[in-house]
């Protein structure tokens, strides 16, 4: 048995202890904002933060998660208030098929909990998640303008 | 499929729980929807009023990421007088009905949508449906206030009386528009259309529908999509293109717990190929992760098949020694080719484009309960009347009778125009007797892929003394999976067209084409033809314009000459203009500055193209390190789609689709050895990342026209050229095969 949280839940899996948390999270938790993409920690598509870390949960084994804290995209907003990048994103209309987006704000989410004023070498270095669609112009418009906007709520 | 409006319809008003429903069905239609429950919906086709005044409205087909349900909406926003704010748009079941006289019609609008159409098929129809609505609920206003409906118009989801300042909401009318008889709506029908000087949503800025529920993970795609009582499945797909299962042995993978069934798919029969790609092995399981992981416990003997050993290296050897011969004569003005001996300074070049996977971000997924005469589907949607024709021939029922939702749809790039996703889960679940949701991994997806054909162009032009043009030969030469009697034009339309630019801007011009047939299978990628027909196009005009020591901009406008329409027969045509071509090159050019100094390795290079009725143009700025790194600082692009409905989102497929044409130009490309493909994933097929994007994505929008085209294809066609170009002045390196990969280093 392993036992974990999700989004501020306590969670208890007995299950296939190989399962990626991807699926757990998709299928078991029933939270598909996580996507898959590749399922080789390329895309990023399925980023979720463990213990406040990015983590690609298509290649993290469930049984490793015992007694982590998961946040997924789901889970990302305080209540109401969304996430500073969550807002950038609707700010700068990122989105186009918009099935990259959730790990791709997971990422950013993460980059500025570390860095509150990346640079543009800071977002090339950290967000390698891929946008089929080629939404990177508004992602880094909307990276810096999530800085801000966190920032501004902080001072 | 050619299903489209009825002549004549009716618009069906009516009230359920205080909101007023407006539908575009004919009655017996709306009756029928009514009988059949819950899972055609729970809102009328394209209009509902809520009791506090906000709207819904419906859109027709789905949302793939270019926009569509935001600029459709619009349109009916704009028409009936609505506050676009309070506007929530709900996709709309996908259904065909059988028409009286014989055929099919879509249920709601034009919902088959697929290549840049899906806006322009349904602009006419949906402004005349809200068009005739708000006459309606202007009627219902004039009677409550007993004054003539000439002095009362919309704005804001209210009926206004300018005159006496009065205001009632849509909502408030609600049930005495309900109560009138239903209106009839012919296309030949005189209606008001609002004066576009009067246009309060299209043009402006608006922000895309759904954008919050994608930030918050709750948007639902395809891959999201349940149906009660489903089982899931993968499958093993034979790896060499047509090749089959000569053996299997599931014993391991039955061992799994949560395995139910373990199924060979036969190869697909000749009716079905079209849209069934392969033979495999189905497992099919309580649990995607149980089907994943007893698949790889599968032994599987593969027959190759007739695809065996097909290589695309040899391919483009064999391109090589058939274009040593003329092919089939598809254009010929003038004296053609001929023409070249007796010029003056004659350039040749060679072009090779690879074979291209679409590797939609959300791969290929479909969920369907096939029954014994019925089915219900959940998917992606892209070309929903392939999927239904599709699954109605592979399960033998009526396609009336298949009742499909479309969730939001994570690309499609072309590969949704394809059904084979829907044609297993169909083929799978009619086998197990049960719903199933048949998702591919990314293996699956790439290994399986309707692929960009592969081409290679030989070019010649002769220049004359003072830097014209006086002749253009080009030979193509096309690979596909079309075999037996080949419909020339129909297959080389994946790279070129009789009708293609430069025809008739050159006296003597000339295209001869090879076809050669091969097992990998081929389909059309974002602009199946303009991606391919540009690069080699515009890299040769750039060739052609520095032998002439020619400015690549002038040479450019030259040969387009004065505005005038030429013709052009294809997507988009009859015609195109080469002064809103120019058009769009020189706001590019201009706002990129074009003409001004840049310093040694940086490069900039210009390229515009036509595709399916839109202009676009692009400056591409690059700068080479010593080693021959190339990063590109900035892309400047115009682009001229006729009417600009949403700027935010016709912007955005411009960024899109330069940024797209650039992560193809520098990485991609999939190889074929033994008849299999050799990229699999995204390790070795490398989509840029944001380091690879340019700081700076500048898009200029032209009105150039008062129609409605795409936008989504034509900004990728003109990256790779204009790139190339730019590396060239940067490096001094021409490209002339694709992708970029390490030729720079070389
Ligand atoms: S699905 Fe996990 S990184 Fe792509
Ligand atoms: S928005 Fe489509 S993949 Fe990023």
């Amino acid at each position: 048995m392993v036992q974990f949280t999700v989004n501020g839940k306590t969670m208890n899996y007995d299950g296939d202890a190989d399962m990626p948390l991807l699926w757990y999270l998709r299928e078991d938790a029933g939270l598909k904002g996580t996507k898959f993409g590749c399922g080789i920690a390329q895309c990023g598509a399925c980023t979720v933060h463990l213990n406040g870390q990015a983590f690609r949960s298509c290649v993290v084994p469930i049984a490793s998660v015992a007694g982590a804290d998961i946040v997924t995209i789901e889970g990302l907003a305080d209540g109401e208030n969304l996430h500073p990048a969550q807002e950038a994103w609707i700010e700068e209309d990122v989105p186009q098929c918009g099935y990259c987006q959730a790990g791709q704000i997971m990422a950013t989410a993460e980059l500025l909990s570390r860095n509150d004023n990346p640079s543009d070498e800071d977002i090339d270095a950290n967000i390698t998640n891929i946008c089929r669609c080629g939404t990177y112009y508004r992602i880094r418009k909307a990276v810096h303008r999530a800085a801000e906007i966190k920032r501004d709520r902080e001072s | 499929m050619n299903a489209i409006f009825d002549r004549r319809r009716f618009l069906q008003f009516s009230l359920a729980g205080g909101a007023l429903l407006i539908a575009d069905a004919p009655l017996r239609y709306a009756r029928a929807s009514e009988s059949s429950g819950e899972f055609l919906g729970d809102i009328g086709p394209y209009l509902k009023i809520n009791p506090d005044n906000t709207l819904v409205l419906g859109a027709p087909s789905p949302e793939i990421g270019s926009g569509m349900h935001t600029s459709l909406p619009m349109l009916i926003a704009e028409e009936l007088g609505a506050d676009f704010a309070t506007v929530s748009v709900k996709q709309m079941p996908i259904k065909l009905l059988t028409r009286p006289e014989g055929g099919y019609r879509w249920a709601y609008g034009v919902q088959g949508g697929g290549g840049s159409f899906t806006l322009r098929q349904n602009w006419q129809p949906v402004r005349h449906l809200a068009a005739v609505t708000r006459n309606i609920l202007i009627n219902a206003a004039a009677e409550e206030w007993s004054v003539p409906a000439g002095e009362l118009h919309t704005e804001e989801n209210h009926v206004v009386h300018a005159s006496s300042g009065r205001r009632l909401a849509f909502s408030a009318i609600a049930s005495r528009a309900a109560a009138k008889p239903f209106p009839e709506v012919t296309p030949d029908q005189e209606v008001d259309f609002k004066d576009p000087s009067d246009y309060s949503i299209i043009g402006k800025w608006q922000r895309s529908k759904g954008v919050e529920d994608v930030v918050t993970g709750k948007a639902m795609f395809g891959i999201d999509g349940e149906l009660p009582g489903m089982l899931h499945a993968v499958m093993s797909r034979s790896p060499y293109f047509k090749g089959s299962v000569a053996s299997v042995d599931d014993a391991a993978a039955r061992a799994v717990p949560g395995v139910r069934h373990i199924i060979t798919l036969d190869p697909p029969s000749a009716e079905l190929s079209n849209s069934y790609i392969a033979a495999g092995v189905a497992v099919v399981a309580d649990s995607l992760w149980a089907a994943m992981k007893a698949r790889r416990l599968l032994e599987i003997e593969w027959d190759k098949g007739e695809g065996a050993g097909e290589s695309s290296e040899a391919l483009f050897e064999q391109m090589a020694e058939i274009q040593k011969e003329p092919g089939l004569e598809f254009a010929k003005d003038g004296e053609g080719r001929a023409a070249l001996s007796s010029s003056g300074k004659v350039v040749e070049v060679t072009y090779e484009l690879p074979l291209l996977a679409h590797a939609t971000m959300e791969p290929m997924n479909c969920t369907v309960h096939a029954r014994a005469d019925s089915a219900d589907v959940v998917a992606p949607g892209h070309s929903c009347g392939g999927m239904l024709v599709n699954l109605s021939r592979a399960l033998g029922i009526e396609v009336t009778s298949i009742n499909m939702i479309s969730l939001r749809t994570g690309g499609s790039f072309g590969r949704r125009l394809r059904a084979d996703m829907a044609v297993e889960a169909g083929l799978i679940s009619r086998k197990v007797g049960a719903p199933v949701k048949l998702v591919w991994t990314r293996e699956d997806d790439m290994g399986a892929d309707w692929y960009r054909p592969q081409s290679r162009h030989i070019l010649h032009a002769a220049l004359t003394d003072d830097g014209g043009v006086s002749a253009w030969a080009h030979s193509a030469c096309l690979a596909t999976s079309a075999s037996g009697d080949v419909d020339i034009p129909d297959v080389m339309r994946n790279t070129v067209w009789v009708d293609n630019y430069p025809r008739r801007l050159v006296d003597n011009f000339e295209v001869d084409v090879h076809h050669i047939s091969w097992a990998t299978p081929n389909g059309p990628w974002r602009a199946p033809m303009p991606t391919q027909h540009a690069f080699v196009v515009e890299s040769f005009i750039n060739e052609l314009a520095a032998e002439a020591k020619a400015d690549p901009l002038e040479f450019r406008l030259r040969l387009l000459g004065e505005t005038r329409d030429m013709p052009y027969d294809d997507h988009g045509g009859p015609t195109y203009n080469t002064g809103r071509w120019a058009a769009v090159l020189k706001k590019a050019a201009n706002e990129a500055g074009w003409g001004g100094r840049l310093r040694r390795r940086q490069g900039r290079g210009i390229a515009g193209y036509f595709t399916f009725g839109s202009y676009c143009a692009v400056v591409v700025d690059v700068e080479a390190s010593r080693s021959n790194d190339i990063r590109v600082t900035r892309i400047v692009v115009a682009g001229d789609a006729g009417l600009i409905v949403n700027p935010n989102g016709f912007k955005a497929q411009l960024e899109g689709g330069v940024l797209d044409g650039l992560s193809t130009a520098l990485r991609l490309k999939v190889d074929v050895e033994d008849g299999r493909a050799v990229q699999q994933n995204f390790d070795t097929y490398q989509f840029m990342r944001i380091a690879d994007a340019p700081p700076v994505v500048e898009t200029h929008l032209i009105q150039g026209a008062d129609e409605v085209h795409g936008t989504g294809e034509i900004a990728t066609p003109p990256l790779a050229p204009a790139l190339c170009d730019a590396i060239y002045q940067a490096t001094g390196k021409r490209i002339r095969k694709l992708p970029i990969g390490d030729q720079l280093k070389a």
